[in-house]
C-alpha cells in the first residue's frame, strides 16, 4: 500500500496533516485528515468563575473571538437566569453578523479566491492574496475593504477588533451612541455594492470550476444549522433545523440546549480534533455539515430582500439540498449580502440606540448552554459550575469539530478522484486536496483549540508503509 | 498638515512584546490631534486602506535581539511580494507594495524597533523597555513633524 502526505495543509487555521493511502495498484484506498495540535480550553478554565469565561474564550481564536464569545455569553446567562436587555440582544447580533462578514471575507478572499482566480495549478508562490492583488485589484481591494467593514463595526461596538470586554454575561456593557449608528449606516451602502459586484462575478464563473463542484465534498450527508420558528435564516438565537440530502427536514425546532440528545460525539485515532455525528443515523453514517453551505440548505427563505433574491438563484443550482463543499464559497457570498442588510435592518429600529443593554446576577443555576451560529457553523458552549459559580466541567463543540467526518469524505473523495491511477502527482494535484479542506473553511485553534497558523502535510505512503511523495509547507 | 499613521504592533500579555502597542497608545493620548494610531496584535492586508490615506506612516515593533532597551529606526520601501503561502502574517514592506498596487501609492515608512528582554506570560514592561518608550516617543514627534517628500 502506498501513502501519500500533504503537510502541512496551507491556508487554513491551525496544524493539520493529510494522508492518503494507496493500495498495489495506485488506487487511493483510504484518506485521513489529521488535525495535529492541542489546546485543550475545556479543562485551563475548571476553576475559574462563571464571569471571566467570555473574556477567557475570545482567546481561542483571533479569527471568530466574537462568536467564542457571544456563546460562552449566551451560557452564562443561562446559568444566571437572565433575560437579556432587548437592546443588547440586538447588539450582540450585530457584532455576530459583522463577524461574519469579515470572516467570510478572510476566507473567500484571502484564502480561497487565489485558486478561484490565479488557479489551482498555478505557481505557489504566487498563489495567495498577495499574488491576487497583482492580478486581480480589484477583487483584491474589495475583499479588503469587506473585511474592514467588518471589522470596523466591531471596534465601533466593542472599543477592539479582537478580545474586547464589551460581551459581557447578562449583555454588553455599553450602548450604541447615535453618532456610531450614524457611522455604520454610512457605510453600509459600499459594502453592499462591493458583495453584489462580487457575487454578480462569481455567478458568472461558475462553469469554470465545474469539476471541482462536481468531486470536492459532493456527497448526501445532513445539514444542520439555526432557523427563526419561520423558518429564516439566524445567527444568534433560533433553534435547530437538520435537514438530508434531499432536503427533507429529519428534526426541526429543536431546542438547542438539548443538543446531547441529538449529537454524539466519537473519538478518531489519527485527530486531536474530536468528531461528532448524528445520533440517531449511528456512526459513522450520522455524518452531517454545518456552516454556510448548511444554513442555506435548511433555511425556507433568507428573511432579508436582496440575500433572498441571491438564495433562490442559488437554490436553483440543485432541486434538492446542495451537496457539494464548493458550493461553501457561494453561500459564503449570499451570507455577506444577507449580514449587511441584516445589520441595516437591527440599525434602523429606533430602541437600538437605547440604555438598558445589561442585567446582572450572580450564577442562579449550575448548568448553561449557549449556542449560535460562528461564521463556520453551529457552535455551542456548555458549561458546569459548583455552587460558588465556578467552572467545574466544560464542552465546546465548534464548527469545524461538526464538519470533521465531512472533512475526512471529502478528502477521500477528491483524492480517488484526482490522485487514483496517476504515474505523477503535480502539486497542483496535491493543491486541490488542500482545496476541498479549504472550502469547510476550518479553525483547528477552534476545534482544537491550537494556537496559532495553520500549515499542512500531505503524505503518499505505498503499501509497503513507504512515503512515496510529500509535500510539505510551514 | 500631513496625515500621519502609528501602528502599533504586539501582543500586550507577553510583557515587552506590547511595547508597540503601549507606544501606540500614549502618542494617541498625546499627539491626538497630529495623528491616527492603530494598535494590532500583527500587520494584516487590510491595513492597505489605512496606509494608502497616510502621508507618513510610523510602525512601532519590538524586536530581539542582546541589548535590552536597544532601538533602531530604518524607512521601509515598497519590497517584492513575500514567498510562500500567506494567511496571516505580513511584513512591512510586504504591506507597502500591497498599498501601492492596490491604491497606487505609498507613503513614507519608518519602522521602529525596540529590543526587549523579556517575553514571557505578562502584562507589564520589563525596566529596559519603558525607559525606552520617551525616546521612541520622541522620534516620533520629530518624524511626525517632518514633510513628507513627494512620492507617486
Amino acid at each position: 500500500m502506498n501513502k501519500i502526505t500533504i503537510e502541512p495543509v496551507t491556508r487554513i487555521e491551525g496544524h493539520a496533516k493529510i494522508t492518503i493511502e494507496l493500495d498495489e495498484q495506485g488506487n487511493v484506498q483510504d484518506a485521513h485528515f489529521h488535525v495535529t495540535e492541542f489546546r485543550g480550553f475545556e479543562k485551563l478554565c475548571e476553576g475559574r468563575p462563571f464571569h471571566e469565561m467570555p473574556a477567557l474564550m475570545s482567546r481561542i481564536c483571533g479569527i471568530c473571538c466574537v462568536s467564542h464569545q457571544l456563546a460562552s455569553a449566551k451560557a452564562c446567562d443561562a446559568l444566571m437566569a437572565v433575560r437579556v436587555p432587548e437592546t443588547a440582544t440586538n447588539l450582540r447580533r450585530i457584532a455576530n453578523l459583522a463577524q461574519t462578514i469579515q470572516s467570510h471575507a478572510l476566507s473567500f478572499f484571502y484564502l480561497s479566491s487565489p485558486d478561484l482566480l490565479l488557479g489551482l495549478d498555478s505557481n505557489p508562490p504566487n498563489r495567495n492574496i498577495l499574488g491576487l492583488m497583482k492580478d486581480h485589484p480589484q477583487l483584491a481591494r474589495d475583499g479588503v475593504s469587506l473585511r474592514k467593514f467588518g471589522q470596523e463595526i466591531i471596534e465601533l461596538l466593542s472599543g477592539k477588533r479582537l478580545n474586547s470586554s464589551w460581551i459581557v454575561p447578562g449583555g454588553v456593557n455599553a450602548p450604541l451612541i447615535e453618532n456610531t449608528r450614524n457611522k455604520i449606516s454610512t457605510r453600509i451602502p459600499e459594502a453592499m455594492a462591493t458583495a453584489q459586484r462580487t457575487l454578480d462575478w462569481y455567478k458568472t464563473a461558475l462553469d469554470n470550476y465545474r469539476e471541482e463542484i462536481r468531486t470536492f465534498a459532493n456527497f448526501p450527508s445532513l445539514f444542520m444549522g439555526l432557523v427563526t420558528p419561520n423558518g429564516e435564516l439566524e445567527h444568534y438565537h433560533g433553534r435547530i433545523r437538520v435537514v438530508d440530502s434531499t432536503g427533507t427536514i429529519v428534526d426541526d425546532q429543536i431546542d438547542p440546549t438539548l443538543y446531547q440528545n441529538y449529537i454524539e460525539e466519537a473519538v478518531l485515532p489519527f485527530s486531536y480534533l474530536k468528531a461528532p455525528y448524528y445520533k440517531s443515523r449511528g456512526y459513522p453514517e450520522g455524518v452531517y455539515r454545518v456552516g454556510p453551505l448548511a444554513r442555506l440548505n435548511v433555511i425556507d427563505r433568507t428573511g432579508t430582500p436582496h440575500a433572498e433574491e441571491e438564495w433562490v438563484e442559488y437554490r436553483a443550482l440543485r432541486r434538492q439540498a446542495n451537496l457539494s463543499n464548493f458550493h461553501n464559497h457561494y453561500a459564503r457570498l449570499v451570507e455577506i449580502l444577507y449580514s449587511i442588510e441584516r445589520i441595516q435592518q437591527l440599525l434602523e429600529d429606533p430602541n437600538i440606540t437605547g440604555t438598558r443593554v445589561r442585567v446582572t446576577a450572580g450564577a442562579n443555576t449550575t448548568e448553561g448552554i449557549g449556542v449560535t451560529e460562528a461564521p463556520r457553523g453551529t457552535l455551542i458552549h456548555h458549561y458546569k459550575t459548583n455552587d460558588d459559580g465556578l467552572i467545574t466541567w466544560a464542552n465546546l463543540i465548534v464548527a469545524t469539530g461538526h464538519n470533521n467526518l465531512a472533512m475526512n469524505h471529502g478528502v477521500l473523495q477528491v483524492a480517488k478522484h484526482f490522485i487514483s491511477n496517476r504515474r505523477q502527482i503535480s502539486e497542483g494535484i496535491l493543491n486541490r486536496v488542500e482545496a476541498v479542506i479549504r472550502t469547510f473553511d476550518p479553525c483547528l485553534s477552534c476545534s482544537t483549540h491550537a494556537i496559532g497558523k495553520m500549515p499542512l502535510d500531505i503524505r503518499i505512503i505505498n503499501s509497503k508503509g513507504q512515503v512515496v511523495n510529500q509535500l510539505k509547507r510551514d | 498638515m500631513q496625515r500621519v499613521l502609528i501602528i502599533g504592533i504586539g501582543n500586550t500579555l507577553r510583557s515587552d512584546d506590547g511595547i508597540g502597542i503601549v507606544a501606540a497608545q500614549k502618542l494617541e493620548e498625546t499627539l491626538r490631534d497630529q495623528v491616527r494610531a492603530i494598535a494590532c496584535q500583527q500587520l494584516t492586508p487590510e491595513l492597505a486602506k489605512d496606509l494608502s490615506e497616510a502621508d507618513r506612516v510610523i510602525i512601532i515593533d519590538a524586536d530581539q535581539g542582546k541589548t535590552p532597551g536597544h532601538i533602531t529606526l530604518k524607512e521601509i520601501k515598497p519590497g517584492d511580494h513575500a514567498v510562500g503561502s500567506f494567511t496571516h502574517e505580513l511584513d512591512p514592506a510586504t504591506l507597502l507594495t500591497s498599498t501601492r498596487e492596490l491604491y497606487g501609492r505609498s507613503p513614507d515608512t519608518f519602522l521602529i524597533t525596540i529590543t526587549g528582554s523579556t517575553f514571557d506570560y505578562g502584562e507589564r514592561l520589563s525596566q529596559s523597555a519603558a525607559d525606552a518608550i520617551p525616546v521612541v516617543l520622541r522620534h516620533v514627534r520629530e518624524l511626525a513633524s517632518i514633510n513628507p517628500r513627494k512620492h507617486s
